[in-house]
């Protein structure tokens, strides 16, 4: 039953309507790295000093609005596509039960999305690098990948799980989901002291700026230099501890909500 | 196709058990006090559109909790078990099914959700098709089925399992003639092996050519449960109507006016016949025999014509 359930996770995430969101990552990484080598092209900059900020730089952008939006309204798919496609019938009157179904479309939407923005990493870093000319010692600063993708992973995990909770506010769905990472995630992150823990932006560019202690980097993010990040292990806990939050609020609602072909809570 | 013994499964309280069971959304009632049991055969939900049959079908399938009373499935609360649905096939009326998936990949993943091992569940679903006639389509994308395939697969996928209990919401909706007999051949056929079905339909006939055991439903009341003629017998104050086909209407119709159980005679000269309306059946029968037998009336036939779903289901509504 658990590999019949991740079928239907992988089905959803690879053929459904909103299929694509996943692999815009690696595309945008794609036209970042277009831009990168236009503007090369164009200014006489010094080729080999700023590569690793101009890295840092587009990958906040990915870290704390792309990878956001395209988590958050595919999580929102995650219930959203098989209540509109009237597929949830078939899910929720099997021994199952409600929740595990959606567990492994969350389960394996993270997967994807975990590789996804792993390749799309590697792609703005590989890029913005040739493009600025840094040959040599491509793979002195290849950590810093390792610790963005991990933290895009962990991002993507926290941001899946708000759309799916999101999804059951019905149509509505997608612009909550909208106004959450553009308004309140931005608003959160400037709340003075713990509370900016509540901006799972800061969780997340946390985690990146892990990697800020190896050798020769500046600071790592350079587009909210204002924002106070906090420490690898707080920001770890943090995570955790929204995810269990986040679930358990799904689990208490999906046990809650009807789903009539007429009216319904999470249909309508 | 292979069948589970259900003789095992055989319980004390029906297959489905509903005890005042309401249903509401604000102030609009779409269940009011509702109390049936359904235990073996094919048991038809009747009622015109927004009549309540959905609502119904939804609390027995565990998508809506009763306002008030209790519905059990097998002694289960569908709401709160969802390990009920091991022994319950649900058939949805809307189009619904993950287009891009073969007929068999779509089946036999229902199968592995309801509990069935890979090789179970394929081996189920290649029977469950071929009993509704597509077994030339099992690789073919469900979302390029017609509407009348789609609901054979949707039938499949709801005995792939080889539930105890079938619920379909409008079984019979988009499917042609030749598929429709078949589908009702299959139903029975399901029926006699000792699955319980339960059925919804807005289109009488449908009903009337599965079962006789129907439950009327309308605007969220039960208005009758029972044998189709039972039902009908239980309208005392309505007429029986009876089409009586003669080569002589006149003369008859001047016979039948003087028997006392006679209420009323209307001429359908175009048919030759007449349209007799009693309260006594019987003795419009035994007076019609007479008539024959020894005034020499000519009779070639003596049909009811009311004794059709639709014509219950009128009576009751109004």
């Amino acid at each position: 039953m658990i590999l019949a359930l991740l079928k239907i996770g992988w089905y959803s995430a690879w053929r459904s309507r909103k299929s694509g969101s996943p692999l815009l990552l690696p595309a945008l990484a794609l036209v970042f790295v277009a831009i990168v080598w236009a503007v090369n092209f164009s200014s006489r900059i010094h080729p080999r000093e700023p590569a690793l900020e101009i890295y840092r730089n587009w990958s906040a952008m990915f870290l704390s609005f792309i990878v956001p939006l395209l988590c958050v309204f595919s999580g929102v798919g995650i219930l959203r596509e098989e209540v509109e496609g009237k597929t949830l019938v078939f899910l929720w009157t099997r021994p199952c039960g409600r929740v595990w179904p959606l567990f492994a479309k969350w389960l394996v939407a993270n997967v994807v999305f975990g590789i996804l923005s792993g390749i799309a990493v590697i792609i703005l870093y590989v890029g913005i690098m040739l493009a600025r000319g840094v040959r040599d010692d491509l793979l002195t600063n290849f950590a810093v990948v390792g610790w963005d993708s991990a933290a895009l992973a962990v991002g993507s995990s926290i941001y899946l799980a708000l759309g799916l909770l999101f999804s059951m506010f019905g149509k509505r769905a997608m612009t909550l989901a909208a106004s959450y990472v553009i308004f309140v995630d931005f608003l959160a992150a400037l709340l003075p002291g713990e509370l900016r823990k509540l901006s799972m932006k800061i969780i997340t560019l946390s985690l990146s700026a892990s990697g800020a202690t190896l050798e020769g980097q500046r600071n790592p993010l350079h587009l909210i230099q204002h924002q106070e990040l906090v420490s690898l292990n707080e920001a770890l806990a943090t995570a955790r501890l929204l995810l269990a939050v986040l679930w358990l609020i799904i689990f208490v609602l999906l046990k809650t909500i009807e789903v009539g072909s007429e009216r319904a809570a999470g249909a309508s | 196709m292979t069948m589970r013994n259900r003789s095992q499964f055989e319980n004390q309280d029906g297959a489905i058990v509903c005890h005042g069971v309401s249903k509401w959304y604000g102030q609009v009632i779409a269940l009011n006090n509702i109390s049936l049991e359904i235990s073996a055969g094919i048991v038809g939900l009747l009622g015109p559109n927004g009549a309540g049959k959905t609502t119904l079908l939804e609390l027995l399938t565990g998508r809506l909790r009763p306002s008030r009373g209790r519905v059990r499935v097998f002694g289960m609360d569908p709401w709160t078990q969802p390990q009920v649905f091991r022994r319950v096939g649900y058939c949805p009326d809307s189009d619904g099914v993950y287009e891009k998936m073969s007929a068999l990949e779509f089946v036999s993943l229902l199968g592995r959700l309801s509990g069935l091992s890979a090789e179970e569940s394929h081996k189920s679903a290649v029977a469950r098709l071929d009993l509704v006639g597509l077994s030339r389509f099992t690789h073919q994308k469900v979302g390029t089925f017609s509407k009348g395939m789609k609901q054979r697969v949707k039938l499949a996928a709801a005995l792939v399992h080889d539930p105890d209990l079938l619920v379909l919401d409008e079984p019979l909706n988009g499917l042609d003639p030749i598929a429709r007999i078949k589908m009702i051949r299959v139903l029975r056929e399901l029926a006699e092996s000792g699955m319980v079905i339960l059925l919804s339909s807005h289109i009488l006939a449908e009903v009337e050519a599965l079962t006789s055991h129907i439950i009327l439903i309308h605007h969220g009341n039960i208005l009758a449960e029972g044998k189709i003629e039972e039902i009908r017998a239980l309208i005392a104050n309505q007429p029986y109507t009876y089409r009586i086909q003669t080569d002589d209407p006149r003369s008859l119709a001047r016979a039948l006016v003087m028997v006392p159980a006679v209420e009323s005679v209307e001429f359908d000269l175009e048919n030759s016949s007449l349209i007799v309306r009693t309260a006594e059946a019987a003795a419009l029968c035994k007076a019609v025999q007479e008539l024959v037998c020894k005034e020499g009336h000519m009779v070639t036939s003596l049909a009811p014509l009311d004794d059709s779903l639709e014509a219950v289901f009128q009576y009751l509504v109004k």
